[in-house]
């Protein structure tokens, strides 16, 4: 029979005690999979370049409005449509700017964008040549200030890979300037870049 | 040694082990063991094998009946759905939606174009996007119903009051004014129609990432009379 000394009762405890922090700062560790599996986020500005794996994109400017035009329809909302003036030149292979997948996030985190009524003009693309084009969003107005926009690589802005992040200056008085526009705007089909 | 031994104690003396000589006690007494051994014997009077089935049957019986289990049974057993009022905003989980009113014609251009032998029924309604994300419109347009006389219409198409335009997502926060359009075969036209609105879940599939809204089950019910789209 094993005798249970008061040392050996403190080293058990001892040991068990060790265990037990040792998996709460294991808990609390960032783990490789975590890591791997989150976007990669490159930030940028409005006016600035982000260069992602499939090419480089940048927000020239933005307007708003009541009503969207796109190629055929045009959409008519009682919130308001933000559009992002964009310019995109694919990298190494001939890829499309992934506009259908290019959210804007609000700083409470709703995101606006996707299967909008008024389909986005950016499908055209060739290696190295810069494209103009335009994407539509229907927003709660009460959401513009302090958005930012998201434009993912491939795929979606959850997956991870790259997605740019641009920051679209849209304080308090650029918000309420934009949302109180009441006109249409119209996309700009994509077409090369001039010059 | 052997002598200060004091004796060991018998742990179920018997009726024919003779008691020990010079304890004290009068023969006669009754000793605990016998006692026990009347009661025993009482006990198995009473409880013959047959008193104990219908015990325990009674208890099952008493069991069944508390628990509801002789209630009568409905002749129909269809799940109740709440009944939800016109104009009500009512949740379906991502979403609320708000009937105004339910119409009918034969013909709706664009939405709706003239087809021999198909008349239209359209359900005016106000869908809330609440979740964070944007709400595509295959499952909010799956999760209405429509019950009109003749055959059950099938999943609605959703256009946009305000320019006619098919619906896409609903976008968060952003209110949107829609009509459901259910064809169905020319037939007598009914007085009223009931809206069924299901809950939607979110489900995220096992063997993959993808996730999606699916139609759970009914929650709310909304009877309105029909009324003619007005001539243009």
């Amino acid at each position: 029979m094993i005798a249970l000394t008061r040392q050996g009762v403190a080293t058990a405890l001892l040991v068990v005690a060790a265990l037990f922090v040792g998996s709460l700062v294991t808990a609390r560790l960032p783990q490789p999979d975590a890591l791997l599996d989150r976007p990669f986020e490159h930030h940028g500005a409005l006016g600035a370049p982000v260069m992602l794996r499939t090419g480089t994109v940048s927000v020239t400017g933005l307007r708003s409005g009541t009503q969207a035009s796109g190629y055929l329809d045009v959409a008519v909302t009682r919130a308001i449509w933000l559009v992002t003036d964009l310019e995109w030149t694919p990298a190494r292979n001939a890829a499309p700017l992934n506009s259908l997948e290019a959210r804007i996030i609000a700083p409470d985190g709703r995101q606006f964008g996707g299967a909008a009524e008024v389909t986005p003009l950016c499908s055209r693309t060739q290696t190295g040549v810069t494209f103009v084009c335009s994407i539509a969003f229907e927003m709660d107005p009460a959401a513009v200030a302090g958005a930012s926009l998201h434009v993912p690589a491939a795929g979606s802005i959850d997956d991870a890979d790259d997605v740019a992040v641009i920051d679209l200056g849209l304080d308090a008085e650029r918000a309420a300037t934009l949302t109180s526009a009441t006109g249409r705007v119209a996309l700009a089909e994509a077409h090369a870049k001039e010059g | 040694m052997a002598e200060q031994t004091p004796p060991r104690r018998a742990l179920a003396p018997t009726a024919s082990a003779p008691a020990a000589p010079g304890n004290g006690a009068p023969p006669s007494a009754p000793r605990p063991a016998r006692a026990a051994r009347h009661r025993v014997a009482r006990r198995g009077r009473f409880l013959t094998a047959p008193r104990a089935a219908l015990t325990l049957i009674a208890l099952a019986v008493a069991l069944t009946i508390a628990l509801g289990g002789l209630n009568p049974v409905d002749a129909d057993d269809t799940p109740q759905i709440p009944t939800g009022q016109v104009n009500q905003p009512l949740s379906i989980g991502p979403a609320t939606v708000s009937l105004a009113r339910v119409r009918h014609a034969d013909a709706l251009p664009p939405i709706a174009p003239a087809i021999a032998d198909t008349t239209y029924f359209f359900a005016v309604m106000t869908v809330s996007n609440t979740s964070a994300k944007p709400l595509v419109v295959t499952p909010v347009a799956s999760a209405l119903a429509l019950d009109v006389a003749g055959p059950a219409a099938a999943r609605p198409s959703l256009y946009r009051l305000d320019d006619s335009l098919a619906v896409r997502a609903f976008p968060p926060g952003v209110p949107l004014t829609v009509v459901a359009v259910w064809p169905a075969p020319r037939a007598s036209l009914p007085q009223e129609a009931r809206l069924t609105l299901s809950t939607l879940t979110w489900y995220e599939y096992f063997s993959s990432d993808d996730a999606e809204w699916q139609v759970s089950t009914p929650a709310y019910a909304i009877t309105a009379p029909i009324e003619e789209v007005p001539p243009r």
